[in-house]
């Protein structure tokens, strides 16, 4: 069986305009270059296999998040992987830091440096995206897929009308509704979070 | 606060950045205005943010996927180099066909398992040391010159250009500062082209070198170019070293080598 090469970046720059337009051959070259470095790391620093999934996942989407919102833009001499690398690192010092907490255990002096705004921005950042979720799974039906085609697939206002037999007009209507609904069970459920 | 559509569409459009610069300052000064308007604008770009967050995962973990898939299909094909011989005695030839046919189904059968337990061991342990630690490694005593060739050799090495790296290192002179570091490289640049056989003589050799980290990543690389060049026995013996060698960086990457290929 061949594997599918993965396309060599000339440059950060273009890796990182790869990214930002959200190019699954770009999140692959991630993988490719940092997991297995990262996942070595994490097995040095009190982690498993599994840990070394999740925090790399988690850093990963953190970092991706500030790429798309403009929070994180590349710097002149910077590498990727560099940056990523450290956005898993403080993933995972995030969970050991949780997991010190409940079982009161001695945490690594250098782990205690990196509490910072930051860390708790982007924390509150992952609530914010757990509490879309579960309210987008609350959603039934044509209301739920209208959502996730238009803002999960990016699917344009006439392809949903295609999809769905419907005047574009009309899904553009249903989309304002299904978005009101969503709002109130988010509401519902940020609160139950406490966010 | 309920929003009309209308509202929402303003919203939508404000948050998408579609909105001319007139409408975008109206909007924001009504905004300053109005705190429940201003709340508003901050929870909609919130759960923009979510699905946002919902769209990257998705990707992600298609692009997640198909990782694990290469690391498992990360098996090359077996290059098959046909072998010309004189037909002496056609009768003798179907005789030593058959019989090697016979032990060669068995033994196919079982070196296909064993091969593709190194593969797969080979393929989840091996990463290519990062350009940070590589340059982490440079004994900082080289000259100026040759530091700079290195870095540049990093540079392609970093983008996946180990041919280029392999040409570029083999005309280093070997400066007695650098020829471990140059062995090391070299054969690590090898081992990740694909190339066991070239990486293991320069890796067996970049372990005199008096850095302990270096010797420690010659002696890992080593036993994963054994690995990957089916050389089992030759592969366990250091593997159980370094397991068992709770000091080794590597102690716990051997051991799992270890459980896979045994």
């Amino acid at each position: 069986m061949s594997i599918r090469p993965l396309p060599i970046f000339g440059s950060d720059q273009e890796l990182y305009d790869a990214l930002k337009s959200r190019n699954e051959k770009a999140y692959e070259r991630l993988y490719a270059d940092s997991f297995a470095s990262f996942k070595h790391w994490v097995l040095l620093n009190n982690g498993s296999e599994m840990d070394a999934e999740d925090a790399f996942q988690k850093g990963l989407m953190g970092f991706l998040l500030n790429l798309e919102t403009g929070k994180y833009q590349l710097q002149e001499n910077t590498r990727v992987s560099t940056v990523v690398f450290e956005y898993c690192k403080r993933a995972w010092f995030t969970e050991l830091k949780s997991a010190r907490l409940q079982k009161r255990s001695v945490m690594p002096e250098m782990i205690n440096e990196v509490d910072s705004a930051d860390v708790a921005s982007d924390l509150e950042r992952l609530e914010i995206v757990e509490a879309v979720r579960q309210s987008l799974d609350q959603l039934k039906g044509e209301c739920k897929k209208i959502l996730e085609w238009f803002y999960v697939d990016e699917l344009s206002l006439r392809d949903i009308a295609d999809l769905l037999s419907m005047k574009e007009s009309s899904v553009k209507s249903r989309r304002y509704q299904c978005a009101e609904k969503l709002k109130t069970f988010y509401l519902q459920t940020a609160n139950r979070l406490g966010l | 606060m309920n929003l009309s559509e209308e509202q929402y569409e303003l919203i939508e459009a404000y948050l998408a950045g579609d909105l001319s610069e007139t409408d975008r300052a109206l909007l924001e000064s009504e905004m300053q205005a109005d705190a429940a308007l201003q709340a508003e604008v901050n929870r909609q770009r919130d759960i923009r943010l979510g699905l946002r967050a919902l769209a990257i995962e998705k990707v992600l973990k298609k692009a997640q996927g198909n990782y694990k898939t290469s690391l498992v299909t990360a098996t090359p094909e077996p290059v098959s180099t046909p072998v010309v011989r004189p037909l002496v005695n056609w009768r003798y030839w179907v005789a030593a066909a058959s019989v090697v046919a016979v032990l060669g189904i068995g033994y196919y059968a079982y070196q296909q398992t064993a091969i593709k337990a190194a593969e797969v061991a080979y393929a989840e342990s091996f990463t290519p040391d990062s350009d940070d630690d590589l340059l982490k490694d440079f004994p900082t005593d080289a000259s100026v010159d040759v530091r700079q060739q290195f870095l540049d050799a990093f540079t392609k090495y970093k983008a996946g250009k180990y041919d280029q790296v392999i040409d570029k290192v083999k005309t280093l002179p070997d400066d007695k500062k650098t020829v471990h570091y140059k062995n090391y490289f070299l054969g690590l640049s090898y081992l990740a082209n694909q190339q066991p056989t070239d990486a293991i003589p320069l890796l067996q050799r970049a372990q005199a070198s008096s850095s302990i980290q270096l010797q420690q990543k010659s002696e890992w690389f080593l036993a994963l170019a054994y690995v990957k060049n089916q050389e089992k026995e030759k592969a366990l013996p250091i593997l159980k070293r370094i397991s068992t060698d709770k000091a080794n960086p590597f102690a716990s990457l051997a051991e799992r080598v270890l459980q896979k290929i045994k």
